[in-house]
């Protein structure tokens, strides 16, 4: 009785796990790489974006450097993006730029405030690279990567 | 552990041309509104408060047996010690691609107090993106986890394993030039960095601080998505001027003695170090693996250590396991000078250079198993908790240092260490 008492506990351990690692997963769809509609970037994987994000990277664009912009931390799309293109949670991204900023290696991408002004950032760059909600796209900016 | 660098000369220079280029940054107006990085400072800083307690209680066990005087056992029951530091940046961008970084640290130093040192102090150019030359202080990336050790928050462990981490090499930080240069293979890079400096050494049990100079180090990492593989190798002189007292008494001997000062002498010795590493994270675990060989043609002989580590992230707990383990090759002991026709006042000096003499040559080797848990409890701030099974080598002292009078090896002891970590 108690053995099978705490084998279902442990079955209902796992399978909430499960769901929980699965309602993850689902999540992170709703955020997509963009540069500005005058880009001559075409198409990047979510690898090359989060190396460029990560300062694992750098790539020219008109023979300057791309310019990666970020939102705030704590900011759930910000979230949503390094879960999805680099599968990090935040604290491993703050890590990961603890490694690099105390080794004088990098700094962080510069943030915006909002998505808003991100897209206004993007926009006015061609050699700047963000993301945003798909649903936002207008004009002036464009996806990188296939949604 | 780089808390062991005096304020030299070419600290004192590149202090001095820091300044300068600090003012001219600040001075410096914004060139335009675009998204550049822009002359200015960046402010940020690390630490961790630390607290580790010991079941041997004869015996100090530090992190670093070679730089830290005391640390949890002997010295105190729970020591703050091991781990506890706080560093502070100021990053300047001084034009796009000019800029320096001063860092300064405080942690327990070689003469026990917590007087600040400079950890980082570089001016830095980049040639390209992906080329870049740096001249002043910079600390060694020796290790997979090598130049950014004291930074508790980016690291997996409460502390890097101590055998191959703690007791393999003494420099860790390089005053000269290093360049830098990153190459792409498709989605995976490539980097590859040269260096050559020296470095400067206190040790709580040396009065005059040692060098290793013509420090001449190559370091490559290849990473590919998850997976990271590194090598690096460095060689050196080194100069232990402190050494040389005992030594010199060996010396005095004849050419028996004169064998042995040469055999063992730390002073005017090469150093040489070779160490691979490898590391796959995709994310939700990681495992991380390296091996490091030591070659000191001195009392410390040539040493190799390898240690595997893995952990898991369920949430915001990442529980981990290390395994580490360390060997010394080459004399463990020596019959030093026979005393046997020395007259009666000579053979008791001999007695006791021998006694020395062994004392020095016991390997301070082990093998641990380590047991703990990350738990990031809120944004930039991460606590640790960390059990270490420690076993020392067959003869070693197993890294223990201030060893009491009644001090009886154990076949094992253990040490449970707690960390808060935080950066900002």
């Amino acid at each position: 009785m108690k053995t099978s008492m705490r084998n279902a506990s442990f079955l209902y351990l796992v399978s909430t796990g499960l769901a929980l690692s699965l309602s993850c997963a689902a999540a992170v769809a709703d955020v997509v790489a963009i540069v500005s509609a005058k880009s001559p970037l075409t198409e990047l994987s979510k690898t090359q974006v989060a190396n460029l994000f990560l300062g694992n990277a750098s790539m020219l664009v008109l023979g300057e450097p791309v310019i990666p912009i970020d939102l705030a931390a704590g900011t759930p799309l910000r979230d949503e993006f390094y879960a999805s293109y680099a599968t990090r949670s935040p604290a491993q991204i703050r890590a990961h730029w603890s490694k690099l900023i105390f080794t004088g290696r990098g700094q962080p991408p510069r943030e915006a405030a909002s998505s808003s002004e991100l897209k206004k950032m993007i926009a006015d760059n061609p050699r700047a690279i963000g993301y945003l909600d798909p649903r936002l796209i207008d004009a002036s900016v464009r996806a990188v990567i296939s949604p | 552990m780089s808390s062991r660098h005096d304020s030299h000369t070419p600290t004192r220079l590149t202090t001095i041309a820091l300044s300068l280029l600090l003012f001219t940054a600040c001075s410096a107006h914004a060139e335009d509104n675009t998204i550049s990085p822009t002359p200015g400072f960046l402010f940020s800083g690390f630490g961790t408060l630390g607290m580790a307690h010991s079941s041997e209680h004869q015996a100090d066990y530090t992190s670093s047996p070679s730089t830290k005087p005391n640390g949890t056992g002997a010295t105190r029951t729970w020591s703050p010690d091991l781990d506890t530091r706080l560093g502070l940046q100021i990053a300047a961008t001084i034009t796009s691609d000019l800029s320096a970084v001063l860092q300064v640290i405080s942690q327990q130093q070689y003469d026990n107090s917590y007087r600040p040192s400079v950890e980082w102090a570089n001016l830095k150019y980049m040639v390209t993106p992906d080329f870049t030359v740096r001249v002043g202080r910079i600390a060694l990336p020796t290790f997979l986890v090598g130049d950014y050790r004291n930074v508790g928050y980016a690291v997996p462990w409460v502390r890097p394993p101590v055998e191959l981490y703690g007791r393999m090499i003494p420099m860790t930080a390089n005053d000269g030039i290093d360049a830098s240069y990153r190459t792409y293979l498709g989605e995976a890079s490539n980097t590859l960095q040269l260096s050559y400096g020296s470095d400067v050494i206190r040790s709580p049990r040396l009065r005059s601080p040692s060098r290793v100079q013509n420090i001449a180090g190559l370091f490559n990492t290849f990473t590919s998505g998850p997976a990271t593989l590194r090598v690096s190798y460095q060689r050196g002189k080194t100069t232990v001027p402190d050494s040389n007292a005992f030594f010199d008494l060996y010396r005095q001997f004849g050419p028996s003695g004169a064998a042995i000062a040469d055999n063992y002498s730390y002073d005017h010795q090469r150093i040489s170090f070779l160490s691979l590493g490898a590391s796959y994270d995709p994310g939700d675990w990681f495992l991380m693996s390296e091996w490091g060989s030591g070659k000191f043609s001195s009392v410390i002989g040539n040493q190799t250590a390898r240690y595997a580590s893995g952990g898991y992230r369920l949430g915001a707990w990442t529980p981990y396991a290390t395994y580490s383990t360390s060997r010394k090759h080459g004399a463990v002991s020596d019959p030093g000078l026979n005393p046997a026709g020395l007259p009666a006042y000579a053979a008791g000096t001999a007695g006791a250079l021998n006694g020395v003499l062994n004392a020095l040559l016991r390997p301070t080797t082990s093998t641990t198993v380590s047991l703990g848990t990350r738990w990031d409890i809120q944004r930039d701030v991460a606590l640790k908790l960390q059990l270490d099974h420690i076993r020392p080598t067959a003869g070693s002292s197993g890294g223990l240092t201030n060893i009491a009078a009644g001090y009886q090896p154990q076949a094992s002891f253990n040490v449970l260490s707690l960390t808060v970590d935080f950066v900002f």
